[in-house]
């Protein structure tokens, strides 16, 4: 699988280390590359192309590392942080950043972050705790308690809060998957519940299950997903996504 | 001593005493000199002057006078008659042939004034003899001896000395002490506004009333006396002047010199005949009349030291009125309020100090943590980490140029000001090394500068690097320029920054700012300004030392 990739970055030579090295890194998974300077150029490049990955530096000249967070994981592609700023690690984890990659970097550390995009690892990483979504222009944040459990919608989501409402995601729900694992159970293709939301899980006629939720709602569980979810419910908070 | 200690202490001073006995004078033997009548004794207990007209300044007299005491029914008497003695001369004084006081000064001077007690032993009824003898010592023939004797109140024989010594010595030691005080905290550096005003207020008032009232503390020669006649009046109407000076200029009242017409029509007021007070008590009256109210006007703006001199003088005028000791409790009320004043603003200076010093730890510290800032350095260790992969030679230089302007930063870390010549030599690395780590080509070009001069460490540092901050510089040729000018105000440097790619954020905010102006404050208090503005293309930042 060969994916776009778009380096956010200010300083020239930190842009070109990444550059190179990622293409190093990547090799013939990298079908393109691209470079932004600043957050201007980089929602063009993310509009005119379908990018996977991105590289982000937090503290871009003019920006505020905190807006710039939000505004790019609310994107479709995974983010990953590059930056100096270590202090703002785990806000960025809360945010569902793929990893947080300080600087100064070495080739191994770069590689380690660039392979989360196939198999994510969060075995020492923060739980995400809150969702951006791009919502009239702006950012909403949502802590990711409110939400019920999100269902997919061709290449982006839905996300079915607490209140009643339904908030878009222009992440797939293979790519909410990976930065939800904790906390979060995939029983079906179509839908990423969230584990405290799930009441029981009641049998059908016709080999058929159904998870029932707290708001009287029920959800259909994938064939093959039973044992993960009755897996996922028994131990609830470390299975449930967990590591 | 606290006001209420002076107070009370200054009633039991003047409190007049019951009289254990009553004193009749009969007679004398000098020539041309003469007793009270007995019957005024009551409202006036002083006797008129004995005038003895010296023919030769060898000259001796002796004055004999006949004393009656009475005693009340059933009164014992526990307390010594105290008299009080004025007099250009030598005395002795004899009670039934005992000597019981003298001002045994030989000589060429003596006291003027002093006391003399019949002992509680010699004042049983009935007839005694009082006998005083003269020596005319430093007189001159056709001077007169002028000497006058009164029935002092016993209580005011306190330590021995008249009320008005008491006060006298205490407006005068507490109007030098605070004139020495000031004159330290001048030559300290913490001069204040009307610190001078206030040095001289002091000294003219400790002045005025040692002359006035020095005669009795010092003997000195009777020839001084009209040297020191003649310089009262002038110190006299310097305390006129610096007062009212000292006021406006303490509440910083506009049009000062307008205002201090007080000063002479307080006085030619003063001079005109109403009633029978005293021309300088008028005086005190109407020059502290006008003060506080200009106090007042002072304290409706909000001006605390306003408020503090209405109080003072408010306290000072009431003084006046109850003041049993000729405006000396007036005088003493007034160099209280302004040590108050003075003290209060150094100790407002001291918290500052203090607040400048904590300041200037912190600035110490934002200066070392400058060195480890994470943008700079981590951003620099990545590019260098670029550069040993891909270009060695680069990576070499730009370690090479990090030290260095680690080294001066370390440096300027402990130092309050710095040679311009060294800061420059700090931006120039810097823009050395972002030029590198940019892949452009900045310079910072200076016209006028005087190497020697002193500046806040990393001033023009932090603002070159706020122009990093703030815009963007990469590949790109360009000059900044920093000119120093010597104007009416003071020195003027203009530092003009190219603008590229402005952020949002703008220029004149944030961490870099508040930076230069807490140095600039420790560098030079208030006496600087700094602004920064658009000019063009160009960003450019003003800073100016004001002349102090």
């Amino acid at each position: 699988m060969s994916f776009n990739l778009l380096i956010v970055e200010d300083e020239p030579l930190v842009a070109k280390r990444l550059s190179r090295l990622s293409a190093e890194i990547l090799d013939d998974k990298l079908s393109a590359q691209h470079s932004a300077p600043d957050v201007a150029t980089a929602r063009s490049l993310i509009n005119a192309h379908s990018i996977d990955l991105i590289l982000l530096d937090l503290n871009l000249v003019g920006s505020d590392g905190f807006d710039l967070l939000k505004e790019f994981t609310a994107k479709a592609a995974h983010t990953i942080i590059v930056s100096a700023e270590t202090n703002r690690a785990l806000e960025a984890f809360e945010f569902g950043v793929l990893d947080f990659v300080p600087k100064p970097f070495t080739r191994e550390r770069l590689a380690k972050a660039l392979g989360r995009f196939w198999k994510p690892e969060f075995t020492d990483a923060p739980a995400t705790s809150q969702i951006a979504f791009e919502a009239n222009g702006g950012i909403d944040v949502v802590s990711t308690s409110d939400i019920l459990y999100f269902r997919g919608a061709d290449k982006y989501s839905e996300a079915m809060l607490k209140n009643g409402s339904i908030k878009f995601h222009t992440k797939s729900l293979n790519r909410l998957e990976d930065i939800l694992s904790a906390g979060f159970v995939r029983s079906h293709k179509s839908y990423l519940v969230q584990c405290s939301a799930i009441k029981s899980l009641r049998s059908l006629e016709g080999s058929r299950y159904e998870l029932d939720l707290s708001d009287g709602n029920s959800l259909p569980i994938g064939r093959t997903r039973v044992n993960h979810v009755r897996h996922a419910l028994a131990n609830n908070d470390s299975a449930c996504g967990g590591p | 001593m606290n006001m209420r200690l002076i107070i009370t202490l200054l009633l039991l001073i003047a409190a007049p005493s019951a009289q254990a006995v009553s004193l009749i004078a009969s007679g004398n033997d000098g020539s041309q000199s003469y007793a009270k009548s007995p019957g005024a004794l009551a409202t006036d207990p002083s006797w008129q002057p004995y005038s003895a007209f010296l023919k030769t300044d060898e000259a001796q007299f002796w004055y004999s006078l006949k004393i009656i005491v009475r005693h009340d029914a059933g009164e014992i008497v526990s307390n010594p008659l105290a008299m009080s003695v004025r007099l250009n001369g030598v005395y002795d004084f004899y009670w039934d042939d005992d000597l019981i006081g003298s001002n045994k000064y030989q000589g060429k001077s003596a006291n003027q004034f002093s006391r003399v007690l019949i002992p509680v032993s010699g004042l049983s009824e009935g007839e005694h003899q009082l006998k005083i003898h003269v020596s005319a010592l430093g007189m001159r023939a056709g001077e007169s001896s002028d000497l006058r004797v009164l029935i002092a109140p016993v209580l005011s024989n306190f330590l021995g000395v008249h009320p008005t010594v008491v006060s006298t010595f205490f407006i005068a030691t507490a109007a030098l002490f605070l004139a020495g005080y000031l004159i330290v905290v001048r030559r300290a550096g913490r001069h204040r506004p009307g610190t001078t005003a206030a040095i001289f207020l002091s000294i003219t008032i400790s002045l005025v009333v040692l002359l006035e009232e020095g005669r009795h503390f010092f003997a000195y020669p009777y020839s001084w006396q009209p040297m020191m006649d003649v310089l009262q009046p002038p110190f006299a109407l310097l305390f006129f002047a610096l007062l009212p000076w000292f006021i406006l200029t303490r509440i910083k009242f506009p049009n000062r010199l307008w205002w201090m017409a007080i000063a002479p029509i307080s006085v030619a007021l003063s001079l005109i005949e109403i009633g029978a007070v005293e021309q300088h008590i008028r005086a005190f009256f109407i020059v502290s009349a006008a003060l506080f109210i200009i106090s007042l006007v002072g304290w409706r703006r909000g001006n605390n030291t306003a408020k503090l001199f209405a109080v003072g003088l408010g306290i000072a005028f009431i003084a006046l009125l109850l003041d049993p000791v000729k405006g000396h409790f007036f005088l003493i009320v007034i160099t209280v309020m302004v040590a108050s004043d003075l003290a209060l603003d150094i100790q407002r200076q001291s918290k500052d100090a203090v607040r400048l010093q904590i300041m200037s730890e912190r600035l110490r510290a934002d200066l070392i943590k400058r060195n480890v800032q994470p943008h700079f350095l981590m951003n620099s260790l990545t590019a260098l980490m670029e550069w040993v992969e891909t270009s060695p030679e680069d990576a070499v230089h730009f370690i090479d140029g990090l030290a260095q302007e680690f080294r001066i930063l370390a440096d300027f870390s402990d130092r309050r000001s710095v040679s311009l010549k060294e800061e420059l030599s700090l931006c120039s690395i810097h823009m050395a090394l972002m030029s590198q780590r940019l892949t452009s080509n900045l310079k910072l070009e200076t016209d006028g500068i005087i190497a020697d001069q002193q500046v806040p460490p990393a001033l023009f540092h932090t603002l070159i690097e706020n122009a990093f901050s703030h815009n963007d510089y990469r590949a790109l040729e360009a000059r900044f320029n920093l000119i120093q000018e010597t104007t009416a105000d003071g020195i003027l440097f203009r530092l003009s920054v190219p603008v590229v790619n402005p952020r949002e954020s703008g220029q004149n905010a944030g961490l870099g700012t508040r930076y230069i102006e807490a140095r600039l404050e420790e560098f030079c208090g208030n006496a600087f300004r700094f602004q920064s503005q658009m000019i063009g293309s160009n960003w450019v930042s003003e800073i100016t030392f004001e002349k102090v």
